[in-house]
């Protein structure tokens, strides 16, 4: 299975950049478009995304227009935008938006919403890689340079929050959250003797950097 | 109290009082006219009595020396005489059997005077007495007759229940009629009451409608009146508020997207692990993002801050537009045109350095709006300046609309070309502190014409060349 497409149409090239650089460090592929118009023609030739992240206000083609476009090619869609108005929320979620982000919004927030919409609609794509390790969330197995590696289930699920969130520091309470969801008030040192574990089991101490008042990061140099 | 209600009860005491007073009168009346007829009747009576007594008196008395045979012999011929409820009394004395009253009671009846007449009741009866006395060889005699009246008062009650049941029917029809009458009157009164409820409650666009040409249709008129001039001042109000509304919204749209980008930046440079040189692009992103938000916060203020700042004395109009031609040198260059300038006024009020920048502001908009080589007019004739171009115009949609703040024709160019979409609103309000008018004139393909006509201004001249 190959990394997850994304469509990206925002005018404002701010925004569009930083969410594509984000996108990619996450390990998305992406197209960005800044016209509502070029994007609608660009998907009569290409129209194989997982997802599409929609400004409303856009020019060409506003985003509740462009929808129409998604909804044929089958692209379920995010819509980002500032409009608040419950209006435009009512309308959006109306015509099928799969979720609706206000701006100004957090990286880490959009990432978890794609990633759900991804999971919803049965695109998200379960497998990840980093250098020679390969995790796969749908049988629960990591390999590194092919050799099945055992892991607790504690410590893959751990590896899984690092993999997913490959180049981004997590906090200790985020990987937490993750693994058992938002009320899990858990002792946090777990997390640090797990990733001390899979540094050992997956020589990987150089690269899951710890960020001192942070939390950790599994970088890809 | 309800006015109808008020009303109708002042009109049922004043029908009832006046029922009373006019059954009065005529009761009283009847009963003067029944005992006058009664009267009258009652002394021929009594005159015939007297005249057939004394005959009889003048035949037979003369020889009786004996007092009591007299007095018997008076009493036979008195009875002969066959008058009911009549009474003789001789020096005094009774001598005829008496009737349910002694009249002696009642009446005094003197010798001289003829008929004497009373009125008198007794045990719940009414009696009319009347008497007349005649002396005949020193004897005194007294003739009573005393006739029953109580049929007249019989008759007065009947008369009383029958006139009370009229004035009931008369008071009963009256005050249906008078509330009749004051509904009609009021009605008018009742549909205002209605329509200011409706105004009361937002509605101000209800009007009361009158036809009726006295007070309260003259009330009704003026009141329709007064609703025009709330509901115009409620309107402009409402608009001024809805015009804030929608600025303060744009104004709040404007700045979320910069914010948005900013965050996001933030965001990354604090979590992801990146290259060196993703760090330095992400910064230069953010500087720009930043300068934008700067720029639009300093043209906010002015825009804000105008009116205040303003201070207007009548300068001279060539020195405005040499001041003009000098700040708009670089962008003349830049967009390759060419600014011609006519100058043909002497002063005018204004505030220099902000009216120049609102007249570079349009030239700048007529240069981006050229094409190289073209030229852009800045006149100044009498109390109008003008900025004029042949460039490619404003489309007819957008021309009423273009002076909005954050309005622009075509969003994506705009931004290229680093637009906020303030410039024309600053200009607008430029015009509004000089008490000027602005004049959009535009042609697609053609070009566009931006007046600033200024209101007439002291022994202005226009100077001719």
């Amino acid at each position: 299975m190959s990394a997850n497409r994304i469509l990206i149409v925002e005018d404002n090239s701010g925004i569009a950049k930083t969410v594509a650089l984000n996108l990619r460090y996450a390990g998305y592929e992406y197209m960005v478009f800044d016209d509502g118009r070029k994007a609608a023609e660009h998907l009569a030739e290409d129209h194989s995304f997982d997802l599409a992240l929609l400004d409303i206000m856009l020019p060409g083609m506003d985003g509740f227009e462009l929808f129409s476009y998604m909804e044929k090619y089958n692209i379920p869609v995010i819509y980002m935008t500032a409009k608040t108005d419950s209006e435009s929320e009512v309308r959006g979620l109306r015509d099928g938006a799969e979720d609706y982000i206000v701006k100004p919004f957090e990286v880490v927030t959009l990432l978890v919403r794609i990633e759900k919409v991804l999971a919803r609609t049965g695109r998200l794509n379960r497998v990840y890689r980093f250098r020679d390790i390969t995790l796969d969330a749908e049988n629960r197995t990591v390999t590194k340079a092919g050799e099945d590696v055992e892991l607790t289930p504690l410590e893959f699920d751990v590896l899984w929050v690092l993999m997913k969130n490959k180049n981004r520091t997590v906090s200790r309470d985020r990987i937490l959250n993750e693994i058992w969801g938002e009320d899990y008030f858990g002792d946090i040192r777990t997390v640090d003797v797990r990733i001390a574990n899979l540094r050992k089991k997956l020589d990987l101490s150089e690269e899951i950097r710890t960020i001192s008042k942070a939390g950790y990061r599994l970088e890809e140099r | 109290m309800k006015l109808i209600t008020k009303l109708t009860a002042i009109c049922a005491v004043l029908l009832l009082l006046a029922a009373a007073v006019l059954s009065g009168i005529m009761l009283w009346q009847v009963k003067e006219q029944s005992y006058e007829s009664l009267t009258q009747r009652s002394s021929e009576k009594l005159g015939e009595l007297v005249n057939s007594f004394r005959e009889t008196l003048s035949f037979d008395f003369a020889s009786i020396e004996s007092s009591n045979s007299r007095k018997t012999l008076y009493r036979y011929h008195f009875r002969n005489c066959g008058v009911e409820g009549s009474v003789l009394a001789v020096n005094g004395e009774l001598l005829s059997s008496p009737t349910q009253i002694d009249p002696r009671n009642y009446l005094d009846v003197p010798l001289e005077g003829g008929i004497h007449t009373t009125r008198c009741s007794a045990d719940g009866n009414d009696y009319l007495v009347q008497g007349q006395a005649f002396e005949w060889r020193q004897t005194v005699f007294q003739i009573y007759l005393v006739s029953d009246a109580s049929y007249i008062h019989a008759q007065l009650s009947d008369l009383l229940a029958r006139f009370a049941l009229m004035a009931l029917c008369v008071c009963v029809i009256g005050l249906l009629c008078v509330q009749w009458l004051i509904r009609r009157t009021l009605a008018p009164l009742s549909q205002m009451q209605k329509t200011t409820e409706r105004i009361a409650g937002g509605n101000y666009g209800e009007r009361v409608q009158v036809s009726s040409k006295d007070e309260v249709g003259l009330l009704a008129e003026n009141f329709n009146r007064m609703a025009t001039a709330v509901e115009n001042h409620v309107q402009s109000l409402t608009e001024q508020n809805a015009r804030q509304q929608l600025f303060i919204g744009s104004v709040t749209h404007e700045f979320k997207t910069p914010l948005t980008s900013l965050l996001l930046d933030v965001d990354t440079l604090r979590n992801v692990y990146l290259p060196e040189e993703k760090q330095q692009e992400l910064l230069e992103s953010m500087d720009d993002q930043l300068h934008w938000l700067e720029q639009m916060v300093q043209k906010l203020l002015k825009l804000l801050s105008l009116g205040k700042s303003a201070q207007i004395k009548p300068a001279p109009v060539s020195e405005l537009l040499e001041q003009v031609q000098q700040m708009t040198k670089g962008t003349m260059k830049k967009y390759g045109t060419v600014l011609e300038t006519v100058c043909r006024a002497d002063t005018l009020p204004m505030d220099r350095d902000i009216l120049c920048s609102a007249l570079v502001n349009l030239v700048e908009n007529s240069a981006k709006a050229s094409a190289p080589g073209q030229t852009i007019f800045l006149r100044a004739i009498g109390n109008t300046l003008e900025v004029a171009d042949n460039g490619r115009g404003i489309p007819e949609k957008d021309l009423e609309r273009v002076t909005e703040p954050f309005y622009m024709c075509d969003p994506s160019r705009s931004k290229v070309n680093g637009g906020f979409g303030l410039g024309l609103a600053l200009v607008k309000e430029i015009a509004a502190v000089h008490s000027a008018v602005l004049e959009i004139q535009s042609t697609p393909g053609e070009g566009t014409t931006v007046r600033l006509r200024f209101p007439e201004y002291g022994n202005q001249t226009v100077i001719s060349q």
